[in-house]
């Protein structure tokens, strides 16, 4: 096992959920504004996703991002400048939380209409397609999208004009305030991959290396067969389906039997199983990861905002 | 019910306002909508509406007095019944610092307890009676109401001078539209000039200041002296001109000594020449060039140039309590005797404060000259709409080279003030090439 | 100058699209039945066999899918057209035009183009009834970053087209069934005429009938019968819907001192409310008349076509508020038929 991977990872999820953390903060301080989606108890998924892609591939997200941004950018600067609306934020406090950007990294957004971007995602992984280019597309989306018209026909377009499209559907058990049990008639969404067909696969997700290992499989059929693949990813979010959820629906029960697999903690146990570090160790990567977030809020307080006279600025090319 | 009228809050900083001036009095009738006093807040002096119907019938602050925003400035009572009806208890006011004699009077003589006796007939015998001064653009009322016209005929009709509940409208609901304004333009036209009354924002402001004819107040030093309406409106529209259009200038020497060579002779003549001025002689050439430059005689309305078919040239006139321009009309086609009967009954009504008919309005140029002060040149401010403006200075001795030698000259600097949006240096300068033409040799100014 | 030559609106389409994809190797068509097929309405003739399906490529019906397909591939580089078989099943993809393709480029900050042309038919044609009549280019001309052309002759659809195919942002593009076959002349080869710029279709000056797409047609035949009792009406064939060309508006209003908007499509938060809200703050003191409006009726689309008419504008119709607007005696009173719907 490659000891530099594993702590990066490491260090990549710590720095998530710190990211998240001092967001929450901000917002509660009315320093953030607006939605705030939080990934935390998700962090495996992305970073283990986002690890087994090509610098080249293309990422399509949803409103609950900051994750995949960060674990593809490594921008935290640019994210929490975004969250706090200021000029420096990586959509230039134009986007908000829920629509990061950065086209330089092909990190394509940051989309908060439920399902609408799991099309857009199938056109990226078409033009690719198009171009005759190796790129692949990874589009991430919650369980919540499964019932949307929308991600039927991305993927029924996926399937049939066999597009290089990774799906991830990250299965955090909610679809926003209520629980898949009750609007969704399979168990497990990726049943329903079956039906286009489409090859599918139930991952843990929060298993940051089991994770990292179904999206290289996936992407690598992907990016050879130009086939789409799907991937369920099973993982609990601790939050609200946002800061303003109280999340009363779940017992505190539930919350905490997930949160003894916290991935961080997975992650961190098995670090120290193999012998790669000491807690002291990854401490010191967390201390780090907290220190990068620290300077991302400052970076993001003294920034300036958006000069008023550029608000009719980029509605046209 | 007595309503009660609460100092407004009329700006986003204001704490507390002074009642200016009321433009209502006890008694006197209230509508929603109607300005009813004039308000000094930290900003800027605003209109204060009336919000209800009613009659005033208390006055709680007077003029030059604050109160706090929020504070109960005056009191309605409702339409129908009569003021001072219901007395009202609190007669919170005081005598305010400066006050006329009369108006005191009338204050301290508090309304009767009885309903009998109605405010205004307390009013003391003798007391200027009040009359609503008209600061917004009034739409010309027919029957009490609005006269239905399209935007267009009303543009045109206030170009003109065209009192609007005149003219029949045939359009739409009897509404007057462009062909009616322009067939009562051509009526008036064929008319005797003066048939119709003006209706020029200007000469609305103007006239019933001179009417008063108030003499000015020398300011004692120290002293403040308030504006009167006319120099308040001379004071605005000179600000928003000079805010407004772009300026630029251009000067000419015109060579004066044939035009007063003209001048003596003319006045030797006597008869209409009787009394000819130099004045009268530069009206006549700045009319005929700008017949020859027409572009000059024109006022920008925002989309477009607007090219006047007369020549009407303004005369800014100095009067007691401001500035005045009467306006000479068709100086270009009225021989130089009639300009100069005109001028001179126009000068003969600014006296007696009387001004009357189009008097006033319908001007396309103006001219103002210095040139009885020892002011060898000066730019003027541009009389909005109009394009130009000429200044004129006084006639000096000078010494002159003709041919190569040096001879004793009379010389006249004038200033032509442009608006660059219509008017660009090359016409201000072919208009100063034919003004220059025809004073110099001012043979053509009798044709 | 590339010489006239009279061809169909429908031809007028291809040829842009086939010019421009010869051009330019990122441009790709489609739509549902727009290959093998060779169109619903024939406007791709023959585009398969010249381009091959990698270019020309037929979509399930799934409006909301190939919709996003195109935004995606377009946000990457390439210059998609989409075909809608009729703006009217483009309703299923709103999500993807209005939250997606117009705000791609803002949200991100500008980091995103999206060259995209989305195009076909819309409107009333013959009888289809109320789902397939609809006239929609004000619910997206509502939309900032979404350009909307609707243009009415076949030298315009192919100027205008090539324009929005070359331009960079998401470009409506609405044709019209009863159209495609309209003859008119068109120059050859090179021919673009740039968005947001309107056409005088005929001069006049005592209104001026502002219009666009299928009903300057309506509009022409009214002026002229209207010219036969001796009203000069002028016509001003928008073209493009947004941008919206102002000054041609104003200084055609300016002149004419009178403005009656005819238009497709619903009279409640329309286009001709646009154009009349634009035209009494910028003209006002240019009016003689209050503006006015001739509009399809505030009802859905019925099937028979004696209602149908009614609904739809007609010569007749824009004549009479002309009448009106003019203050004629004989003018026929404004149509009893509710204007709203009950």
């Amino acid at each position: 096992m490659d000891a530099a991977l594993l702590l990066g990872l490491y260090r990549q999820m710590c720095l998530c959920r710190r990211f998240e953390e001092a967001a929450a903060k901000a917002y509660s301080q009315g320093k953030v504004q607006g939605f705030l989606h939080l990934y935390i108890g998700q962090e495996a998924v992305a970073v283990g996703a986002i690890s087994a892609i090509e610098e080249t591939d293309y990422i399509v997200s949803t409103y609950r991002e900051h994750a995949h941004y960060l674990a593809r950018t490594g921008d935290a600067r640019g994210a929490m400048a975004e969250l706090f609306g200021k000029a420096t934020g990586c959509s230039g406090g134009r986007g908000g939380s829920m629509h990061l950007f950065d086209a330089r990294h092909r990190f394509l957004g940051g989309w908060a209409i439920v399902g609408g971007h799991v099309p857009i995602a199938a056109g990226v992984a078409f033009a690719s397609k198009y171009r005759e280019e190796p790129d692949v597309t990874l589009c991430f989306f919650g369980d919540g999208t499964a019932n949307q018209g929308a991600f039927h026909e991305g993927l029924a377009i996926a399937a049939v004009w066999k597009l290089p499209l990774v799906l991830i559907c990250e299965n955090n058990q909610y679809a926003m305030g209520t629980p898949l049990y009750r609007t969704l008639s399979v168990e497990d969404v990726s049943v329903r991959a079956r039906g286009y067909p489409m090859e599918a696969e139930i991952v843990n997700g929060d298993d940051v290396l089991e994770m990292r290992e179904a999206v290289r499989h996936a992407v690598d059929r992907a990016r050879k067969e130009k086939l789409p693949f799907f991937l369920e990813a099973k993982t609990y979010r601790f939050r609200g389906h946002s800061v303003a959820d109280p999340a009363k629906y779940r017992t505190k029960e539930e919350v905490q039997k997930w949160m003894e697999r916290d991935p961080i903690g997975l992650l961190a146990q098995r670090i120290q199983h193999l012998g790669i570090a000491n807690e002291g160790q990854l401490q010191a990567l967390d201390e780090e990861a907290k220190a990068q977030v620290q300077d991302a809020v400052e970076f993001a307080e003294e920034s300036p905002a958006p000069a008023p006279e550029t608000v009719a600025e980029y509605v046209y090319a | 019910m007595a309503i009660e009228v609460t100092m407004p809050k009329l700006s986003d900083t204001m704490e507390e306002g002074k009642i200016l001036h009321w433009l209502k009095r006890v008694g006197d009738p209230v509508k929603i909508g109607e300005i009813i006093a004039e308000v000094e807040t930290d900003k800027a002096n605003m209109d204060l509406e009336a919000y209800d119907d009613g009659v005033l019938a208390e006055v709680r602050v007077g003029e030059n007095e604050s109160a706090p925003v929020g504070a109960v400035i005056a009191v309605l009572s409702p339409p129908g019944e009569a003021a001072g009806a219901k007395p009202v208890a609190k007669k919170a006011e005081k005598p305010a610092a400066v006050k006329p004699a009369a108006q005191k009077a009338s204050e301290q003589a508090p309304a009767p307890k009885s309903a009998e006796k109605p405010a205004p007939a307390s009013e003391p015998a003798g007391r200027e009676p009040f009359r609503p001064q008209v600061v917004r653009r009034a739409e010309p009322a027919a029957d009490g109401g609005r006269v239905k016209a399209s935007p267009l005929a009303r543009r045109i009709a206030e170009e003109h001078g065209l009192d609007l509940s005149a003219i029949a409208g045939t359009g739409p609901d009897g509404r007057i539209i462009e062909k009616d304004v322009e067939a009562a333009l051509a009526a008036k036209s064929k008319a005797a000039p003066a048939d119709t009354t003006a209706r020029t924002p200007a000469a609305r402001e103007a006239r019933p200041a001179a009417a008063r004819a108030k003499p000015a107040a020398r300011p004692a030093p120290g002293g403040r002296v308030e504006l009167s309406r006319i120099r308040r409106t001379t004071a605005k529209r000179m600000g928003e001109s000079k805010r407004e259009v772009p300026h630029f200038y251009a000067s000419a020497d015109i060579a004066m000594d044939e035009v007063a060579r003209l001048k003596d002779q003319l006045a030797a003549l006597g008869g209409d020449f009787d009394g000819v001025t130099y004045t009268h002689i530069l009206l006549k050439a700045v009319g005929l060039a700008l017949v020859r430059v027409p572009e000059v005689n024109a006022s920008y309305d925002g989309d477009g140039v607007v090219l006047h078919p007369d020549v009407n040239v303004g005369m800014a006139t100095a009067v007691d309590d401001g500035l005045m321009v009467p306006v000479l009309h068709h100086v270009d086609r009225e021989p130089l005797a009639a300009i100069v009967r005109q001028a001179r009954g126009l000068v003969e009504r600014a006296r007696a404060g009387r001004f009357g008919g189009d008097d006033l309005s319908g001007g396309t140029f103006t001219l103002s000259n210095l040139g009885m002060f020892p002011v060898s040149d000066f730019a003027a401010i541009i009389n909005q709409p109009q394009a130009a403006i000429l200044a004129v200075g006084a006639i000096r001795e000078v010494a002159v080279v003709r041919a190569g030698r040096v001879e004793p000259g009379r010389v006249m600097t004038v200033t032509l003030s442009s608006d660059h949006r219509i008017v660009d240096g090359v016409l201000a300068g072919r208009f100063l090439r034919e003004l220059k033409a025809l004073l110099e040799n001012p043979v053509a100014l009798l044709v | 100058m590339p010489e006239p030559r009279v061809i169909t609106f429908r031809e007028a389409l291809r040829e842009a699209m086939v010019e421009e994809m010869e051009r330019d190797p990122s441009i790709f068509l489609m739509g549902e039945e727009v290959g093998h097929y060779n169109g619903a309405y024939k406007v791709s003739e023959g585009m398969l066999d010249r381009f091959g399906e990698r270019r020309v490529i037929d979509t399930p019906i799934a409006e909301t899918g190939f919709a996003g397909v195109g935004i995606g591939a377009a946000m990457v580089g390439l210059r998609p057209i989409i075909e809608f078989m009729t703006w009217n099943f483009s309703l299923v993809a709103y999500d993807q035009l209005v939250n997606n393709a117009a705000k791609l480029r803002y949200m991100s900050n500008g980091q995103f183009t999206l060259p995209i042309v989305f195009r076909g038919p819309e409107g009333a044609a013959h009888a289809l009834g109320a789902q397939h009549s609809q006239a929609l280019e004000s619910i997206y001309a509502h939309i900032p970053g979404l350009k909307v052309v609707v243009p009415s002759i076949p030298a315009d659809a192919k100027g205008l087209l090539k324009a929005a195919i070359r331009d960079n942002n998401p470009v409506i593009f609405m044709e019209s069934e009863t159209m495609y076959s309209l003859k008119g002349e068109v120059p050859a080869g090179e021919h673009l005429i740039p968005l947001g710029v309107a056409d005088l279709k005929r001069p006049g000056r005592d209104v001026t009938l502002v219009t666009w797409g299928k009903i300057t047609h309506t509009a022409l035949k009214a002026a002229e019968a209207l010219a036969a009792d001796g009203i000069e009406a002028e016509v001003l064939d928008l073209r493009t819907i947004r941008p919206l060309d102002e000054a041609a508006i104003l200084e055609s209003i300016r002149r004419t001192h009178r403005c009656l908007v005819v238009q497709e499509g619903w009279p409640f938060a329309g286009i001709a409310a646009e154009i009349i809200t634009l035209v009494a703050h910028q003209a006002f003191d240019s009016l003689d008349a209050p503006p006015d409006r001739v509009t399809c009726l505030d009802v859905p689309m019925p099937y028979a076509r004696n209602l149908e008419s009614l609904v739809v504008p007609t010569p007749e119709r824009v004549v009479g508020a002309v009448r009106r607007l003019l203050g004629r005696d004989d003018a026929p009173p404004q149509p009893v038929i509710a204007v709203r719907g009950r």
